[in-house]
Formats: C-alpha cells, structure tokens, sequence
C-alpha cells in the first residue's frame, strides 16, 4: 500500500500531515485472561496524505470510523497500529515538550456545540484557556487576544462574560471555533461541526470556515456525514467505509467520475433540493444495512452491499490503487475504469 | 467557583466581567428557596438548628449539667407539676431537658457536619483520581473501596469505640473513615461522565495538564451532585451518632447528645415519656430540615433544571 | 363541503412556563387532501413539531392549545374527550417520531408491540394479530419477518427500528400518517431506503402524509405540497415545484441558498445573519425582519399576514401584499 502512497506524494509538495496503516481496534469483548477475543477495527490500515492550505473532507456513515480517525490524528485516542508523522515528526513517538508544541498547531473542532463547552466556564475563559495553557498570553494581552478572536468569529465583546447556556447552537460553534483558532494552529480536524445545527447557521458556519482558513492559512480535515456540506468545504474528499477507505480523489472527480459503487450509492441517496430532478434520483442503489462489524467478510468489505460484487470480491480485499489522474479507489472492478 | 480567582488579574481592566454570580445573585436564590415549600422549610429548620448550636451557651435556661435534686423527673410545663421554669420537663437527675437538648445541638451538628467533610474529603479525591485516571489507578481504589463495603461499617465502629476513647473527635474520624467510600462511587461514576463530553476532549487536544483539566473542568461539573449528597449523609450522620450514642459507645457524660439522652430515657419510658421523646423529636425535626434542604439543592442545583431555559419545540 | 382529510385552523399552542408564556404555535392553518403529502418545513423552535403533537392532542402541560380549530373529517379533535381521541390516535391518524429507539418498549419483542397496536384498535384474536404483524414487516421490508417477530428493539439497526415503526404506524389502515423527523437520526443510505418505502406506501393505500423536516432535501423528493414556518407562524405554502422554483419569502429563499446543492459542482452558499430564534425572543413586527435582507421600515412595526394569491400559493410578506388577504 505504501507504493500508492508514494505516487501520490510525488504531486504533493510538503505534506503536513501523513498517516500510514494507521488501524484503531476497540475490544468488544475479552477472554478469560484478558485477551481480546473479539474486536471491531473502526480504522483499518488507513493511509492519508494532507498537504499544507488544503481541506480533505472524510464521509461516511456512521460506524465508519471517520470521527476515531480524527480523534486518533490528535491522539486522543491511541491508534492500535501505525504512524501518524506532523510537519515530518512521528507524533506517536514525541516527546512530551514534542507533544506539547504539537497540541499548539494542531486543532480540534467538535460536532456537539452543547458537549463541547464547559457549561460552568465563561466564553472569555473557555476561548482564553489554550492561551494560558500555552502561557502565550497574559493580562491585557490575553483580553485584546481574546476579543480579537471573537470578532473573527463574528461574536459581539460584549458577550464574554455569558455562559455557553445562553448562546444559540451557532454561536455556541463560533466559541468552539475562536478555542480552535486561538493558537494560530496549522491544522483543524473538525468532526462534524455543521451536523447538530440548523441549516441556515450550518451555513454560516461553513463560510466561517473557509473566510478563516484564508485568512489564517490553515489546513483542515473536514469529518462529515452530510455530503452536500463536506462537498462544498472540501477541496479532496476520503470516502470512509467500515473502516477502509475506499475511495479518495479531488472534489470534482469524486462527484463527476466517481470510481467505487459504495460512493455512488452514497450520492445518490442524497436527497436533492430540487423536485424537478426527483425521477432521476429514485433509484436506491444501497439496499441493505450495514453489516455486523465484528465478523466482516474476507474480501471487499462492501462486498454485501456491493451490486456488482463477484466471487473475486468474496475472496480478495481490493487494495486501494490510484488511476492516473490520482484518483485513489479500494475496487476490483471500479466504475469509471 | 474559579472565577474568583481570576477576578484579580483580570477586573482592573474590564471590571465589569465578574458582574454576574456562576449560579446568579443573591437575589435568585431567594426566589428559587421560596418556589420550593419544603425548601423554605428545610431551609429555616436549618438556620434555627444551627444558630441554636452557636449561640447555646447563650440561651440555655439552666445549666445542662446542674443536677436539682429537688425538682427530678419534672414534666413539661403545661402538664401538672410542671414549671415554666423548666420548659420541657427535668430527667431522672433533675436536669432541664430543654437545656440539654439546645447543647445536644451542638455535638449532633458537629459530628454530623465534620464526619461529612472528612468522608466527603477522601471521598472527593479518591473518585476523582479513581474516574479520571482510570487504569491501574482505578482498579487499586476501586478494590479499596469494595473492600471497605465489604467490612461491616455498625461493627467497625463499635470495635474502633470500644478500643479508643470515644470523644467527638473519636466519633467524627471513624464516621468519616466509614462514609468515605459511598462518595468515592458516586464521584468517581460521576466523573466518567464529565470525562466523555467534548469539553474536556477539547481541553486535552489543547494540551492542558491534568490536574488543570481537574481543577478546572471536571470538579465544577460534578460538585453540585456532591454538595447534595454531602447534605443529605449530614442528615443520616446525626441519626448515626444518636445510635451509637444511645449504645453507649458515643458521646460520653459530661457531654451532652440526643443520642445519649434517649438512653437516659429508655427507662422511664412508662412512667416519665418525656426525657426520651424530646430528644427524639429533635433528631427527627433537624434530620426532616436537612433532607428537605438536600432535595431543593437538588432541584435547584441540577444543570438539566439550571440550564432548561430553552423553549423547544 | 371540502374534500380535505385535515384542515387546521387558525391553531395557537402556547406554553406557560415559570418564565411566561411562550407562543409556540400562532396561528397555523393548513389542510391536506386525501392521499395528498404535505411537507412541513422549519428550523429548531419553528413550531413544526408542536404542530404536529397538536394536531392528536399530545401537548402536555405547560403547554395548550389555546385557539384554533383541527377538523378531521369535519370533526373538530379540539373538543373531543381523551377517550374520543385515544379511538382516532394509532387508528385513523398515526405517528412516527425521530428516535425509533425510544419510541419503542425495550422489554417487549417487536411482535408483540405491532399486535398490540393491531389489538388496540381491532377486534381480532391473537393469532391473526400476529399473521397481520408479520404481512406487515414483510410489507416494510424487514427480511425474513417470521424470525423477525421475535427480535427485541435493541437487536435491530436504527433502519430496521423506523421500519418497525412504520409497520406500527400503519397496522390499522391509517388514513393520515405524522412523521416528524423520521429518517434525521439515520444515514443517507438508509434514509432513502426509508423515503422511498414511505412513499410507495402512501400511493398504494392511499395514507395522507404529513412529513415534518428541516430537509429541503427530503421535501424536494417526496411531497406535493410544502409549508414553511417560522417563528410559529407558516410564512409560505406552495406546491413543492413552484416554491422550489420561485420562492417568494425572503426566508424561504434564505434557506434554499443556504442549502449545499450535491448536484452543482461550482456554489457559494449565502446564509441567513443572525440566530434562529427560539419562540420567547421573536422580535417585533414581522418574525423575521431581524434576519430580513429586504426588512423595510414596515416589517419592523407591524406583522404582514398570510396572503394567498389565484395560483394557489401563499406568503406572509410586506413585499407580496397586494393580494385579497386570506381571512386568518
């Protein structure tokens, strides 16, 4: 898989991040000694290049363990297997001062704005506390720092004394967002930062976004289950399934040649906004659920859901391969050849 | 709540950050108590209580100690043979019983409140390092803590009191050390809580140190289920001390509990009711106050309730 | 009279909280044809669920349905007593919520629920509760129904319990069937599946469907007819073409920009400023003139009413009034 890799970096100028077979098992259940007997691998054998000012999108349904890998990349959780390297350094293997430098450039932003903030901390002290951990500010320099970013995230200064229980779902993302952004990091995961608000503030957010990443240049992995939105923010998108992924290309050649049958059958379950496409999109490609994730087929792991799949799916695991456009899909008989 | 602490180095330039109190001014407060009937009861039985225990060198009657050999076993006033000198009636030595239950206040509030502090103490810490850390660090205390359940608690302190001086001091360090661990279990279940929401994920992915994360997100979080808590065992504390008291293992004459008083009673139950009844209506009255006082800190300190203020639809 | 199924009234839910009243529902009217799907489209704190839980009288205290009228079949569910109603609930009118996890009895086999759903309503004996139960899991898709029967609620995925729900929704022929959110808490995939099942259900026997959402999405693909409310109030209804082709309030054209369109490559999305506004902070004049690109000295003192105008839509804007007024 390594060589697909390095195909792809050759077009890549420096990566920021790059994530090797990075795979994170969780225990399902153990035997009498404590061995895990049964386990479901939530990232298997990932690989991810990310170049510095780009926005990769990752989709998938739930389960697919999109959001894992985004906790994995900022260690917080630990991966079971492989290595994550940030601006070339092994992030599994820092330091502790390593860790910390690291903490500064690289960023969270989390998908429920009511979980995600302290509801007994003021938004002056949740948006001031990565700038006294870091020790970067202090005194009037932390309040002109403080209120700088809340009015890059369009907040009033009049609102840092509230508590997170009297903004609405959107401001409360704004808050989020002014912690992300505090440290002027290089790289934000967000992981589903749209999906819990209202569509007319998922846009706000969406064009906060992409105005602060201008600005501040930042690189962003955008974690999403809502196509449409992962789509607009992206500039390249993952395409997750159980684990995998399976498919991996810019944003234009996903949509417009897309390759793997799970990516298909996942845009056309889009509902579109528009009645005057409705016949064209009644077709339901997926037709089953997902399978159980503890005993996963040999082979392809779509295979059950798979259209198209043959003995050959049943059998082997298709390894993802790059056309030579770049685009990247884990398929043995991918559409758009 | 931290803030205060923050207040020095931020309020000379922007004093008007602090303006609003974590849970509201003073104000509020009043309003919530007076919603809640049983509240404004709880509350008031409790102020009386415990202003009674400071101010009881003051306004008892007559001496607890002073035996009136020529008034024994008077009852109260309103009875035949009563005298309003003497309120509630004299016990077997003559003593006031009025008297001896306003001093009795004082060891019933002291046990009861500094047991509490000394189990809620350990209690605190353990649960916290034992949720937080989890691991190893969980295992060890959590076996700790069972191990410590699994010891009969009435027994452990009878052999602890009939081995050592029974004192107040006595009372309040094995109380504390056998209470410990209810507090340990609910912290401890509390914290795995907080620990799981985003907050504190974020905090991490900030790179804030543990004991910061502690400090900071996981105790403000989880303190208003203990205070209730806490408040709830001074209640059953107090009753705790009575028994032992009226075992004869708690608080030793000169002293004066309510405990010790129903023991002094027990024998005159037939013909003299009121040396043992008094007191325990005092044990049932304070014990009343605080529960209903711990069920509206309840309420009211509940987030869900705190933070329901959105109309949804 | 009409050949309307549901016609809503003029209905007005409010909440008294310790905090005042909260107008949650003020003054919705909307009515739905046989066999017709209507689309009720809103952000949190529209109402849009409210609505819905008025229309079979499940508002609890501290909420009322203060005014307004909700006749079905002519008669009005207002004034009918909680016995009257229980007969209509789950038998003529039917309800699926969002989270089909709570919404069924964990300690009860699927089986047992959909029979007792089946009982509730009909005089049949057990055994041909079951045979109807398990012609209804086949008909919702549920492979292998026999087996399925006896699956308990926590067994199954979050697709199969909303198919389970629909199976329930549907056991006894309802002619109106409520589903508010219903596909929210599930993946695309399994949300089409969804969709489509409802959908060729409503045509093959002939249910009216009220479809509550937020996703203009969902409403393009399967209703005829959209309302779209806003601070309590419907602030557009049209048929779900003309108001995808030519919204006329500001908010529903806010909304649909600020919708990501999947099947357009090139996009820039233009939201809505502000907040959505929960119902105790709406301002004055018209709901929405403190978002209102278009606000006008006007909106910001007195409330436009809902106007309809001859091809059958209706706005509730400053800018479309000079229509006959729909006697609200």
């Amino acid at each position: 898989m390594t060589q697909q890799v390095q195909v792809k970096q050759s077009t890549i100028k420096a990566p920021l991040l790059e994530v090797k077979e990075l795979s994170k098992h969780f225990v399902v259940s153990t035997n009498l000694f404590g061995k895990p007997k049964e386990s479901v691998k939530a990232v298997n054998e990932v690989n991810l290049l990310l170049e510095k000012g780009e926005t990769l999108g990752i989709v998938g349904e739930s389960g697919c363990g999109k959001s894992t890998m985004g906790n994995t990349i900022l260690r917080l959780i630990e991966p079971t297997e492989g290595s994550i390297f940030f601006e070339g350094q092994d992030v599994l293997n820092m330091t502790r001062a390593q860790l910390q430098e690291m903490r500064k450039e690289v960023q969270m932003i989390f998908q429920d704005p009511f979980s995600s903030l302290n509801p007994r901390m003021r938004v002056f002290d949740i948006i001031a506390e990565p700038l006294r951990t870091h020790k970067v500010a202090n005194g009037k320099e932390l309040h002109r720092r403080v209120y700088e970013l809340l009015d890059l995230v369009g907040l009033d200064q009049s609102q840092a004394d509230r508590f997170p229980h009297q903004f609405s779902g959107g401001q409360r993302q704004r808050i989020g967002i002014a912690r992300a952004i505090a440290l002027n990091p290089k790289l934000i995961v967000c992981d589903e930062p749209v999906s819990a608000l209202d569509v007319s503030i998922q846009a706000q957010i969406l064009n906060l976004l992409l105005e602060l990443k201008e600005k501040l240049q930042l690189t962003l992995i955008f974690i999403g289950h809502g196509i449409p939105a992962v789509k607009y923010i992206s500039d390249r998108i993952a395409v997750m399934y159980l684990g995998e992924i399976v498919e991996m290309a810019d944003k234009e050649s996903l949509f417009s040649k897309t390759r793997h049958p799970y990516t298909q059958g996942l845009i056309s379950a889009v509902p579109i906004p528009d009645p005057s496409l409705r016949e064209v999109s009644e077709d339901v490609i997926l037709e089953k659920d997902l399978p159980d994730q503890r005993n996963l087929p040999k082979g392809c792991s779509f295979y059950s859901r798979c259209p198209f799949a043959t003995e050959k799916c049943k059998g082997e695991k298709p390894k993802l391969k790059a056309n030579e456009e770049g685009h990247l899909v884990a398929c043995h008989y991918p559409l758009h050849a | 709540m931290q803030g205060n602490a923050e207040a020095k180095t931020v309020g000379g330039i922007r004093p008007t950050v602090r303006k609003v109190k974590a849970y509201g001014g003073l104000k509020r407060w009043c309003r919530l108590l007076l919603q809640s009937k049983t509240g404004t009861v709880g509350f008031f039985i409790v102020l009386i209580v415990v202003l009674v225990a400071i101010f009881a060198d003051l306004i008892v009657p007559h001496d607890p100690a002073e035996n009136n050999l020529s008034g024994m076993l008077l009852p109260p006033f309103w009875m035949d043979g009563g005298s309003t000198s003497y309120l509630l009636g004299t016990d077997n030595l003559g003593r006031d019983i009025f008297s001896r239950i306003i001093v009795g206040t004082r060891v019933s509030l002291l046990v009861g409140i500094f047991s509490v502090v000394l189990a809620g103490i350990i209690g605190l810490l353990v649960g916290v390092a034992a949720g937080y850390y989890g691991k190893w660090v969980d295992t060890i205390l959590m076996r700790i803590v069972d191990s410590f359940l699994a010891i009969p608690s009435i027994l452990f302190i009878l052999v602890v009191l009939a081995v050592f001086e029974p004192s107040i001091m006595t009372l309040i360090v094995v109380i504390g050390l056998t209470n410990w661990v209810s507090y340990a279990r609910v912290v401890r279940s509390e914290v795995l809580s907080v620990k799981e929401r985003d907050f504190v994920r974020a905090s991490h992915s900030i790179g804030t140190k543990n004991t910061t994360i502690i400090k900071k997100h996981i105790v403000p979080n989880i303190i208003s289920s203990f205070i209730v808590i806490s408040a709830l065992s001074v209640a059953t504390t107090i009753i705790l001390e009575a028994s032992l008291s009226f075992l004869g293992l708690g608080i030793q004459p000169p002293d004066v509990s309510w405990g010790a008083m129903l023991t002094d009673g027990r024998n005159y139950l037939a013909t003299n009711w009121w040396i043992a009844t008094f007191p325990g209506i005092a044990i049932t009255i304070t014990v009343l106050g605080i529960i209903f006082l711990g069920d509206w800190l309840r309420d009211v300190l509940d987030p869900r309730n705190y933070f329901s203020k959105k109309g949804g639809a | 009279m009409t050949d309307n199924l549901l016609e809503v009234e003029n209905l007005h839910t409010h909440f008294f909280t310790e905090n005042g009243v909260i107008p949650s529902v003020n003054g919705v009217t909307f009515s739905i044809k046989k066999g017709e799907i209507i689309g009720i489209v809103g952000e949190s704190g529209c109402g849009k669920s409210v609505t819905s839980l008025s229309i079979l009288q499940l508002i609890n205290k501290p909420g009322k349905i203060v005014e307004g009228e909700i006749r079905f079949h002519d008669k009005d569910l207002t004034t009918l007593s909680e016995k009257e109603i229980r007969k209509i609930r789950g038998n003529k009118i039917s309800m699926i919520f969002q989270e089909p996890l709570t919404s069924l009895n964990p300690v009860f086999t699927i089986g047992h629920q959909i029979s007792e759903a089946i009982r509730l309503h009909q005089k049949v004996d057990k055994k041909e509760a079951k045979q109807r139960s398990i012609t209804l899991l086949s008909k919702v898709g549920m492979a292998n129904p026999e087996r399925q029967y006896h699956a308990f609620p926590h067994l199954l995925s979050g697709g199969m319990r909303q198919r389970v729900m629909i199976a329930m929704a549907l056991s006894c022929n309802p002619e109106l069937l409520i589903a508010d959110e219903p596909t929210t808490a599930l993946d695309v995939t399994i949300q089409k599946q969804i969709l489509k099942l409802m959908k060729n259900l409503s045509s093959e026997l002939n249910t009216s469907i009220i479809l509550i959402t937020h996703d203009l999405g969902v409403i393009a693909e399967m209703v005829d007819r959209v309302v779209v409310m806003y601070g309590g109030e419907i602030v557009e209804e049209n048929d779900v073409y003309s108001l995808f082709e030519n919204p006329k309030h500001p908010y529903t054209k806010g909304l649909l920009n600020s919708t990501p369109k999947i099947h357009q490559l090139k996009e820039k999305l233009q939201s809505i400023e502000g907040n959505v506004p929960t119902p105790d902070q709406l301002p004055s004049g018209c709901n929405f003139q403190n978002r209102c690109p278009f606000a006008m000295e006007k909106c910001r003192e007195i409330s436009p009413d809902l106007v309809a105008s001859s091809d059958g839509s209706s706005v509730r804007c400053w800018l479309h009034q000079e229509k006959e007024v729909v006697n609200v």
